[in-house]
């Protein structure tokens, strides 16, 4: 059976009569010490960087300073979104990253992360989110 | 070293290397990611950000970058579309 992070959609909200879903799943991220934590990660399609954290997990994991990269935001804006490096568990592999850090209280997993990955989600509460890492 | 660089110190070094290259790059490398370091002025062109990014970090470990996709657009999207249109 080829590679496979599993997860679930959580139920975060409503706003009626949709409620908010989230497809959620645990990767592991660590930054220069090596001490991996698995985090909860939203993923999120409308974002093509690799993975975004909050400032506070940025600072928990000790992460590197990387630089500076340009965004654009859904409403049009430009920002400059600071950049670290990270360590991330994927596939049995040791992989360097960039993170974003981010204002959101949720880490977010974006499109590049997603390459040659088939991600399939059942849009529900408790639904089943698998990212198969080789289709 | 790091600590004391702010990010409007990035975007400044960087701004400024990226202007000094602008042209050749916009000739030769249009829509491509470059990465430049802000201590040395070295840069990496790239498709994506991570791969010039580990290209520059072999060659400065204690460097930190600046980026920007050649000819503008943003090198990432939050919620959003890049749309670059080449020049004549």
């Amino acid at each position: 059976m080829s590679p496979r992070i599993n997860g679930r959609v959580e139920l975060v909200g409503r706003v009626p009569p949709f409620n908010i879903l989230e497809p959620t799943v645990a990767l592991s991220i660590a930054g220069p010490n090596r001490e991996f934590q698995s985090l909860d990660c939203v993923v999120d399609t409308g974002f093509n960087g690799l993975l975004s954290l909050p400032e506070s997990i940025v600072a928990d994991l000790g992460l590197a300073r990387h630089g500076s990269r340009d965004s654009l935001l859904a409403d049009g804006q430009r920002v400059r979104t600071v950049t670290y490096w990270a360590l991330l568990l994927w596939n049995d592999r040791i992989e360097d990253i960039i993170i974003h850090q981010s204002g959101s209280v949720q880490p977010l997993i974006g499109t590049s992360m997603l390459e040659n990955c088939r991600l399939t989600i059942d849009m529900w509460p408790g639904g089943r989110v698998t990212i198969n890492l080789n289709p | 070293m790091h600590e004391t660089i702010t990010s409007a110190e990035i975007e400044a070094r960087g701004h400024a290397r990226y202007l000094e290259l602008q042209e050749q790059l916009e000739a030769d490398y249009f829509g491509q990611i470059v990465v430049i370091d802000i201590f040395s002025g070295d840069y990496e062109v790239a498709a994506d950000d991570l791969t010039a990014s580990l290209r520059m970090f072999a060659r400065h470990p204690e460097g930190l970058t600046w980026g920007e996709r050649i000819g503008g657009g943003g090198v990432y999207y939050i919620g959003d579309r890049i749309s670059l249109v080449a020049p004549d």
